[in-house]
């Protein structure tokens, strides 16, 4: 498996707690960057043989005009041939669901669409400044349903502060009756220079302790799992066959080239980063320069140490070695403490985190 | 020696010499005033002219005090038409180094003396004064300030009057700032400050008032010279250690350094001998020449002993032969600070360190992190205890981890101080509480003048130690200034207590605590631990014991979560950085047993609010 990512950095707002590279643009600026897009697409052609996964993140690709998006999706397709891509996903925001979009997205060829729904309690939508309401999410989900793409992912969070153990609960258990087939579920991040850092510095929001967030953790874990969902990654759950094969490359230190604004790629043993700055991307790419700001060799074992253990079925001992050529107890003698201390386990030739170190999982990757 | 031309021409330079110092709180203006005389003086160029130029080392720009003493020349060309020669001699304005102060007051027959006119007198200018007042020091007083608004010349005129009993109706009024007053403030020191006494007849007798040192020519004293001559050649003896040294250049400080070929009586000036260690030359000292020798030193010589001790340890234990040499570097310069190997079983090796107080401590400590990049973790500040045991001994005691077992110990004196409050008289009140809670011994309350109220209590100087001036300043809203000074040691009820982590003692956190307090403090300190130590992967009970007794505990829990949530489309390296950045935060860590202590649990006791 091989995948292509496309970023597209822009949003109707901006989320209280988001610190991706994304920004509030005009329809015009959008165009623009669609088509400095295009051309990095035509500019990467070779590196796009073989791609069998496309995931269009950002931002907020649904926000996009029918236009900008049928281009894009056609520049692509013109070097990777439709029938060869296993999953082509797209990033939502429920309000963007429409009939039509889910009809054009169906036409697109997109045939697994995430939804950033994030919890269905108004009141935290408004703190969390998302643009829609919780009735939005069902609707989405009857459009494209109706539309035959079936294959949805729901991005989730929790720990948000004032989120209390029953709106944990209600929101999983709406969760649960949309039935979608892939669920991510994130504890929220306090990242610098957000909103909520902001807020929180000033006092006026408490976070949430970690005590509560660890619960939480659980609650969300339990509740998935008994409702048939199998956790296979750390923040991800999915019904029978649904994993996602796209973010799965990451996680097994696969290749996939990362195209747009402040893209990451992975190909051929070598770390991959487009420029940060969306005016930087454009300008670089109407006059034919690359966008690639960052090139240099991966690290390998750790690498694979690092995505790998986010899998709940871990990483396969005797792959890692064929791969990397170390043993990595050998390499990592400090992974028999985090072993004793009960965080990682040998499970049919499998490394992987128990589940109180998939809580902890930090403590075990500070070890690489 | 001197020649019979070079003796006369001594002579009549010594009538026009004037020796001065300026004594003045924090803040009260007193490098802006040196300044402005220097300039109106046109001792130095535009270039030489750095900010508050006395002040010299980085560390006393950025506090805006001076901590080491500096001296400088100036020719004076006055409109009687005579040249005369001022001798500026700066002091540290700060409670540490009032031996310092007296010293460089003995080097001075007059002094300005310097007060905020929107702020009056502060303890610190008090102590100072009488410190001149001793030395028989001709004072002119100056009220600086003056073109602030809130500025009140003739309240601070009677407060000078009221509190300090000299005679203000000639004061200077000055700006310093701005440039005001300060030609009247020349004219007084041609006229009020006495010609220096001494005859260049007589053996050398000179004061040693400060020492800097010169990576080229070693440690160079910077002296008064009161009887007879020095020169380049000269063999000369210190009086206190029959040490001698050859002579090979002496100068004046200009501010730079300018050679002489002889100094005499009322000179000020620096010389060199290749003295490798700073205490060969201790403040206070006096230097004679080897043949003929003076037959007695000057009057007010002491060896200085370290009032408050600590242990410094490097973070990276790699650090310490580094550590080492920084302290060998600081010690050239300062006779005072004093050190020896310390092994501590939480910190590992390091090196205990005394201090003459708390400012000296926290400089020294700045000055290592900031001149030598080490980076260092502070014990907590322990006084010397006389720790008489049952055998009839003594001990002094400078590391509460050394305290013998409470079975050996007949009693244990610690050191009180003579503490001098000045406080506005609203709050004598909250002060007073202050100081019986930190265990203060009233003495005596006078008003000064209407509004003003000077406190004297006899506290000991662990409670100083703490965190009493800060305290002060905030029950007095900033107004109550301190200053104090050794009194005498006295019984206390005192014990050892030690902090457990995970169940272990940790040497380096022990402290000496009076019995009654000693719950209190237990509690406060185990309290504050719990939230300055991270969780980890295992509850940590933090415990305070006396005599393996618990006192006090309280449980960091154990660590629930610590995992990155998300996922950034595929980027791995932001995923790495914040790894990284936990990693590093554990290495600034020091490991005690298996628990990660940060640096700050090791100063908690500090800042305990109980």
């Amino acid at each position: 498996m091989k995948g292509l990512y496309v970023h597209i950095p822009f949003c109707r707002a901006i989320c209280t707690y988001c610190d991706f590279i994304k920004e509030v643009a005009k329809p015009e600026k959008q165009t623009r960057y669609i088509n400095a897009l295009i051309a990095e697409v035509t500019m990467a052609a070779s590196r796009l043989s073989g791609v069998t996964t496309l995931y269009v993140g950002g931002g907020t690709p649904s926000l996009l005009k029918e236009g900008d998006l049928h281009a894009l999706f056609q520049a692509i397709y013109a070097i990777v041939p439709r029938t060869q891509l296993h999953e082509v996903t797209i990033e939502a925001n429920p309000e963007d669901i429409t009939a039509s979009k889910a009809k054009l997205f169906k036409s697109l060829g997109i045939n697994r669409v995430s939804l950033g729904v994030q919890t269905f309690n108004d009141a935290l939508l408004g703190f969390l400044r998302r643009t829609h309401k919780r009735d939005d999410v069902k609707h989405a989900v009857n459009h494209l349903k109706t539309h035959g793409i079936d294959n949805l992912n729901i991005d989730m969070i929790f720990a948000i502060p004032a989120q209390d153990e029953a709106i944990l609960n209600d929101d999983l258990k709406t969760l649960i009756e949309l039935n979608p087939d892939h669920i991510s579920a994130y504890s929220l991040i306090v990242e610098e220079g957000t909103r909520l850092k902001t807020l929180i510095d000033k006092g006026e929001v408490t976070p949430t302790d970690e005590d509560t967030e660890a619960k939480m953790f659980e609650t969300v874990m339990d509740t998935l799992t008994n409702a048939g969902y199998t956790h296979y990654e750390v923040s991800n759950f999915a019904r029978p066959n649904r994993q996602s094969i796209h973010n799965r490359i990451y996680w097994e230190n696969g290749e996939y080239i990362g195209l747009g604004v402040a893209a990451h790629g992975h190909e051929k043993g070598r770390r991959i980063a487009n420029t940060a700055r969306v005016k930087d991307y454009i300008e670089r790419l109407e006059c034919g320069r690359s966008p690639i700001v960052f090139d240099e060799p991966d690290e390998g074992l750790k690498d694979s140490l690092l995505m790998g253990l986010r899998l709940r079925e871990g990483v396969s001992l005797a792959t890692l070695k064929a791969r990397h050529g170390t043993d990595v107890f050998t390499q990592y003698p400090e992974l028999k403490t985090a072993q004793d201390n009960g965080l990682v386990e040998v499970v049919e030739g499998n490394l992987r985190l128990t589940r109180r170190g998939v809580l902890l999982g930090n403590e075990v990757f500070m070890i690489f | 020696m001197a020649d019979k031309t070079q003796i006369s021409a001594l002579k009549e330079r010594q009538k026009r010499i004037r020796n001065f110092s300026i004594i003045a709180h924090i803040d009260h203006g007193k490098s802006t005033l040196a300044d402005r005389i220097l300039e109106h003086t046109k001792s130095i160029t535009a270039r030489e002219m750095r900010e508050q130029l006395l002040d010299s080392m980085d560390l006393e720009r950025e506090r805006g005090i001076t901590i080491k003493l500096n001296a400088v020349e100036i020719n004076h060309v006055h409109h009687d038409g005579n040249t005369y020669v001022f001798h500026l001699i700066d002091t540290p304005g700060h409670v540490d180094f009032t031996y310092e102060v007296s010293r460089s007051l003995a080097a001075c027959e007059g002094a300005l003396l310097v007060v905020d006119a929107a702020q009056g007198i502060e303890a610190q200018t008090l102590a100072n004064v009488y410190l001149a007042i001793d030395n028989d020091l001709e004072i002119i007083p100056v009220i600086n300030k003056i073109d602030l608004p809130a500025a009140d010349v003739e309240k601070v005129r009677k407060d000078i009057e009221d509190v300090i009993g000299l005679d203000a109706s000639n004061a200077v009024l000055t700006s310093a700032k701005e440039g005001i007053g300060i030609e009247a403030i020349i004219d007084r020191l041609v006229t009020d400050i006495p010609s220096p006494q001494g005859d260049p007849e007589k053996p050398l007798k000179a004061l040693i008032f400060d020492s800097f040192y010169d990576p080229y020519r070693g440690i160079v004293p910077s002296i008064r010279i009161i009887d007879g001559t020095v020169s380049k050649g000269d063999i000369i003896k210190i009086m206190s250690t029959g040490k001698t040294f050859e002579v090979s250049e002496v100068g004046v400080t200009t501010p730079k350094q300018s050679p002489r070929d002889v100094l005499g009586p009322g000179d000020v000036g620096y010389l060199t001998a290749s003295i490798k260690n700073a205490s060969d030359v201790r403040v206070g000292d006096t230097i004679t020449l080897k043949k003929p020798a003076a037959d007695k030193p000057l009057p007010g010589y002491r060896s200085l002993n370290p009032m408050v001790y600590c242990g410094l340890f490097p973070i990276d234990s790699n650090d310490y032969n580094d550590l080492r040499e920084a302290l060998d570097r600081l010690k050239l310069n300062d006779a005072s600070l004093i050190y020896e190997p310390e092994n501590s079983q939480a910190l590992g090796f390091g090196f205990r360190s005394g201090f003459l107080g708390m400012l000296h401590m926290e400089i020294i400590q700045e000055r290592i992190e900031r001149e030598f990049k080490i980076d260092l973790i502070a014990t907590a500040p322990s006084v010397v205890y006389n720790v008489h045991l049952t055998d009839g001994t003594m001990q002094r005691i400078d590391n509460p981890s050394l305290m013998p077992e409470t079975q050996h110990i007949d009693r244990i004196e610690e050191p009180f101080v003579e503490a001098t409050l000045l406080t506005p008289k609203e709050y004598v009140g909250n002060i007073m509480e202050l100081c019986q809670s930190k265990r203060g011994r009233f003495q005596t309350m006078k008003y000064l003048g209407d509004a003003r109220v000077q406190l004297i209590y006899h506290m000991p100087l662990l409670e100083i130690v703490y965190d009493f001036f800060d305290k002060l300043k905030s029950q007095s809203k900033g107004y109550a200034s301190l200053d104090y000074e050794f009194h005498s040691y006295q019984p206390s009820k005192l014990v050892k207590m030690d902090i457990l982590i995970n169940g272990q003692p940790v040497d380096a956190l022990s402290m000496i605590v009076h019995r009654d307090f000693a719950y209190r403090r237990g509690k406060a300190i185990t309290e504050k631990l719990k939230d300055l130590i991270p969780r980890h992967m295992f509850e940590v009970p933090v415990q305070a014991a006396i005599q393996n007794k618990i006192i006090a505990r309280s449980t960091i829990r154990a660590m629930r979560k610590n995992v990155i949530a998300k996922c950034y489309g595929g980027d791995v390296s932001r995923k790495k950085k914040l790894l990284e950045k936990q990693k590093e935060g554990k290495k600034r860590m020091k490991s005690v047993g298996n628990v990660d202590v940060p640096q700050e649990a090791f100063l908690t006791v500090l800042s305990l609010d109980d």
